[in-house]
């Protein structure tokens, strides 16, 4: 016979430890009922403000174009202007030059230092 | 609002009491939440149980029962279905009251109380003549390791190697340890049957 047995029956039938009120509730809440976690705003502040005021102004310019001939003859020329200078050799020329002389600083090295090397681990 | 009044209302949930665990676990991670809930209902107090006897405080094995089974609901996609979950939330549980024992160990400059409440020691026991509240105090007075062992049999049963991995300690300590701690109770009780006031419980 096992010297344990009587032991073994006492503590089956000992009753476990009642939980101090509001455990079950607690454990849900944190759960099964926690809410989620707002997501984080697709746009900051500013940025739907710079869009709104975008958004308006091009509203804006197109119910004045579709309504105003002269404000619409005018962007023209302007418009019309620019696509001129664009189209003159010695414009391109400039451009041209000022798109290589970019490129060339960002893609050779002047000689300036690079980013920190990490050390490697001897 | 109406989710907070479901916590206050019975607990309605639509599934068959013999649904397994780890079935319960399956629908839980399908988003059935209610199934958590049945989880919770079949292991908060089993859980609250494990964390008081080892923790001694009833507030603080209220945080540790509620920690665990957040961090079960959090953790669950890592459960492995052919494990048992009430190992597993034992497992999660008892390591939550070890994080708190050392937090107290940590902050606190005097020797720690090794017993929840004095008025439960022997004097107390042999007052009480009550078999189950002679037994739970004399649980109270054993060394802490044993405490612990003999409360995970108490819910796990005779499934040693379950004990073994909530402890994440070898079979054969569990063993070592169940019957010493059993040893210890047994001459326990028996001294106070024969004497009605005797001595804390010793460790030989």
């Amino acid at each position: 016979m096992n010297p344990h047995d009587e032991l073994d029956r006492a503590l089956f039938a000992l009753p476990l430890e009642t939980p101090p009120p509001g455990l079950r509730e607690g454990i849900l809440r944190a759960t099964i009922y926690a809410q989620p976690a707002a997501q984080p705003a697709l746009l900051s502040l500013w940025e739907t403000v710079g869009l709104g005021v975008v958004l308006a102004v091009a509203s804006w310019l197109a119910l004045a174009l579709s309504t105003n001939k002269v404000l619409a003859w005018q962007i023209g020329h302007v418009f019309g202007a620019f696509g001129q200078a664009l189209a003159d050799p010695g414009t391109l020329a400039w451009l041209a030059a000022g798109a290589f002389i970019a490129l060339s600083l960002s893609v050779f090295n002047l000689g300036l230092p690079g980013p920190a090397v990490r050390a490697e681990r001897s | 609002m109406a989710a907070l009044a479901e916590i206050h209302a019975p607990m309605s949930v639509p599934l068959e009491p013999q649904v397994l665990d780890a079935e319960l676990v399956s629908q839980t991670l399908a988003g059935r939440a209610e199934a958590f809930g049945t989880l919770v209902e079949r292991y908060d107090r089993a859980v609250y149980h494990l964390c008081f006897r080892t923790l001694h405080d009833v507030e603080e094995a209220k945080d540790a029962a509620q920690e665990a089974f957040f961090k079960a609901y959090r953790g669950l996609g890592t459960f492995r279905p052919s494990a048992k979950f009430s190992t597993w939330i034992f497992s999660i549980a008892y390591h939550a009251c070890c994080d708190r024992i050392a937090r107290r160990k940590r902050y606190s400059d005097g020797p720690l109380p090794d017993r929840a409440d004095p008025t439960l020691g022997p004097e107390a026991i042999a007052e009480h003549n009550d078999e189950a509240r002679a037994l739970r105090a004399a649980i109270d007075g054993l060394p802490e390791k044993y405490r612990t062992v003999i409360t995970l049999y108490h819910l796990q049963g005779h499934q040693y190697e379950e004990i073994a991995r909530v402890l994440d300690v070898p079979l054969g300590t569990v063993k070592t340890h169940l019957f010493r701690a059993k040893e210890l109770l047994r001459r326990e009780l028996a001294g106070l049957r024969e004497q009605p006031v005797s001595g804390e419980v010793t460790e030989e």
